[in-house]
């Protein structure tokens, strides 16, 4: 028999305050201390420590609710086109670079692949230096780490790696290179390797099965298929939210409007959709600072061919990364992973059709994919992306990609490769248009030192938006404030991965737990003061 | 490269297929703007039982899927064609106006003889193409130096990919032996 909890089933039985806008007939008013707008890391964050305040928190959501209920099948198709941003297909404007970003409750967290990692010191001290942002520093900050650590039971992987990640870590092995297990969100895991379509077994400690549910339990209200259109401003402020509800296929508008007034506004939609949403409402923006320096770690791939069997589809996708290349003294730093390789996935990264397609899907269990994070933002040539909305407020994401960035993408290349040839593999083909099945260390040098850097050529994805509501303690250069606290909205706080001034340098989730934690845990005392 | 680029029948050499990659961005935007003269994106209707995909689009899937699949994909197999075309048409669906605007421009070009003539090497109809037809156009967009038309090739064949890739039918032609039988059987057991 099925032992997962059905902790949502059994939550709405005990009386939780749970709304499905789509089946809502009539126009309403909401009415909390707090309503929190998005309900990934940032979000669910806020909820669990502004709801042990004793604040009456409404949460809202775009995305609709599923639960491991709904997981259980480990389907890609079900899972990317339900959980995913535009049904997993939702990339840059000119369509170079494939963003993977959650909409459902949990956001995000429902479908990452659970790396939890601190933010890196260097890029704290960064933060301090170059952005005026206030108690960044390991010495605050730890205890916030630790914080999110002990919630989300957050611990390095005690298992063995899947041979996709074992094979990273070979390959540094024989070169000398830095390499470190991945600690990972999750108690109980069944190592299956699904954690993208939604975890089946409730044991990543995701917002969806973690600090929702703990809000849930004592008040909060959550309202799904609730699209907030605008903020409605006044001489005070945020004077209330105008949302849209969308039925059942959690797209189209039902026509009815609903409104929310609240003492004070959390935006947690994430980097691209929190400033899309000042943006739609005119916010005021003295310096021209929303909507900019959308970092994103651009990812690039190179696919490796192994004798024996990979089976890089199954088991925990990431539990071995490198940070060899990641703060180099030139140029920009990436960081080594992998991703798993289910086959829907991994179709983008060949760049091939027809008989090749065919030929690489029929070595998908030989493959094994190593992964570059670019860590963008840290110079003016890097200064990531820029969010802006159409004639009608839907969000876009210019993400140019600078000579500098290029340079780093064909070093990553390079270190990729050796890495896989080092472990063993029998080829390597780097994730571009002109990328060949080299089958030596050498020939792969040779050739991805002439590959064409350009838009489309390379495959690009991203999985990490960062940025657009820079952090700041000088309302020149950020939106918000050290708090999150908007510096020019009083009764506006943003508490997600859009306050981040850079990228991370490492897969962002545990650096939103961390500064959302210690930041609503600074509005919480001033509400309640 | 060369051997692909040349595509006997259709009139157009490689060095003129150079010569037009060389002004392709005027290129695509005149025709886009042609497109919109004539009306196209006001006359878009869906095929019955889709939601973005016109009959027209619907032809053109039809044609390529086979070919950007390659031999994995069983042609002959009507309900697994159902499927990847209803895929295809979610996936449309699925995206925020400014991706689908920007899909549905580039799928109305290819709907205009002129550009499937003179850029994608098509002189028919796409229902009426031949495979190797379709293959050339591929591998022309593909190895084109226009950063427009690798856009184009990655649209197309991630559709065409994902229509087929997706669906359990397609596991044994990627060794994928889909998700662990004790996981999927303890899982979805009926509750005691």
């Amino acid at each position: 028999m099925s032992t997962i909890n059905d902790i949502y089933a059994d939550g709405i039985a005990s009386g939780w305050k749970l709304i499905n806008a789509a089946t809502l007939t009539e126009s309403r008013t909401f009415e909390a201390d707090v309503v929190i707008v998005g309900s990934g890391a940032g979000g669910g964050t806020a909820a669990e420590i502004l709801v042990e305040a004793g604040l009456t928190v409404l949460m809202l959501e775009e995305g609709a609710l599923y639960t491991a209920a709904d997981f259980k099948d480990m389907d890609e198709w079900r899972g990317y086109t339900t959980l995913y941003q535009e049904g997993g297909g939702r990339s840059t404007s000119d369509g170079a670079v494939a963003i993977f970003q959650g909409r459902a409750v949990g956001g995000t967290t429902t479908v990452n692949w659970t790396t939890s990692l601190r933010t890196p010191e260097q890029t704290l001290a960064h933060w301090s230096q170059a952005f005026g942002v206030q108690g960044a520093d390991m010495a605050t900050m730890g205890p916030w780490f630790e914080r999110a650590e002990a919630r989300l039971g957050i611990a390095p992987w005690a298992a063995e790696p899947n041979r996709n990640n074992a094979l990273l870590r070979d390959g540094c092995e024989k070169l000398g290179w830095k390499w470190k297990t991945i600690p990972r969100n999750v108690r109980g895991c069944w190592n299956l390797g699904y954690c993208g379509m939604g975890c089946p077994t409730n044991a990543k400690q995701s917002m969806l099965v973690t600090t929702i549910p703990a809000a849930l339990q004592k008040g909060m209200t959550l309202l799904h298929h609730a699209r907030v259109d605008r903020l409605l401003l006044g001489p005070a402020g945020v004077e209330a939210l105008s949302i849209s509800a969308l039925g059942q296929d959690v797209r189209t508008p039902t026509g009815l409007k609903l409104t929310v007034r609240a003492r004070h506004y959390v935006l947690a939609g994430g980097a691209i959709n929190t400033p899309a949403l000042l943006l739609r409402s005119s916010a005021p923006d003295p310096h021209g600072t929303l909507g900019r320096r959308t970092c994103i770690h651009p990812v690039n791939g190179t696919l490796a061919l192994f004798d024996d069997k990979v089976n890089g589809f199954h088991g925990a996708p990431q539990s071995i990364y490198s940070d060899q290349f990641l703060w180099p003294e030139q140029g920009v730093g990436y960081k080594l992973e992998v991703p798993p390789l289910q086959p829907m996935l991994t179709t983008g990264l060949f760049g091939s059709h027809g008989a090749d397609l065919t030929r690489d899907m029929a070595r998908l269990d030989h493959a094994q994919v190593n992964v570059a994070l670019m860590r963008d933002g840290f110079t003016e040539a890097t200064a990531g992306g820029r969010v802006r909305i159409d004639d009608a407020g839907n969000p876009l994401l210019d993400y140019e990609i600078s000579d500098e960035l290029w340079a780093a993408f064909q070093r990553s290349f390079l270190s990729m490769a050796e890495a896989q040839f080092a472990a063993g593999a029998r080829s390597v083909r780097p994730g571009h248009l002109d990328g060949r099945d080299y089958t030596s260390w050498e020939q792969a040098r040779e050739a991805i030192k002439s590959l064409a850097m350009q838009k489309h050529r390379v495959t690009l994805y991203t999985a990490h938006l960062m940025g657009g509501c820079t952090m700041s303690s000088d309302p020149g250069r950020g939106v918000v404030d050290s708090n999150g606290q908007h510096h020019q909205l009083p009764n506006l706080s943003v508490l997600d991965g859009s306050i981040f001034p850079t990228s991370i340098g490492a897969n962002p989730q545990l650096s939103i737990y961390a500064f959302v934690g210690r930041n609503a845990t600074h509005l919480a005392q001033t509400l309640k003061a | 490269m060369s051997r692909t680029l040349s595509s006997p029948g259709t009139g157009i050499d490689r060095r003129q297929f150079l010569k037009l990659s060389a002004g392709g961005t005027a290129t695509l935007a005149l025709l886009g703007a042609s497109s919109q003269l004539t009306g196209c994106s006001a006359t878009v209707i869906a095929a019955p039982g889709m939601q973005f995909l016109t009959p027209d689009d619907v032809a053109l899937f039809t044609a390529l899927l086979p070919v950007v699949n390659g031999a994995a994909y069983p042609a002959a197999d009507a309900a697994v064609r159902d499927r990847a075309l209803q895929r295809i048409d979610e996936a449309c669906a699925l995206l925020q106006a400014p991706a689908r605007a920007e899909l549905r421009k580039l799928i109305g070009l290819l709907h205009l003889r002129v550009f499937r003539r003179l850029v994608c090497g098509v002189s028919t109809g796409w229902d009426q193409a031949s495979a190797g037809e379709l293959t050339a156009f591929l591998q022309r967009w593909r190895d084109s130096r226009v950063g427009l038309f690798n856009a184009g090739y990655r649209a197309l064949t991630k559709l065409a990919a994902v229509g087929w890739w997706s669906q359990a039918a397609s596991w044994p032609g990627s060794t994928y032996p889909g998700p662990p039988a004790w996981a999927l059987a303890a899982l979805n057991a009926p509750s005691a």
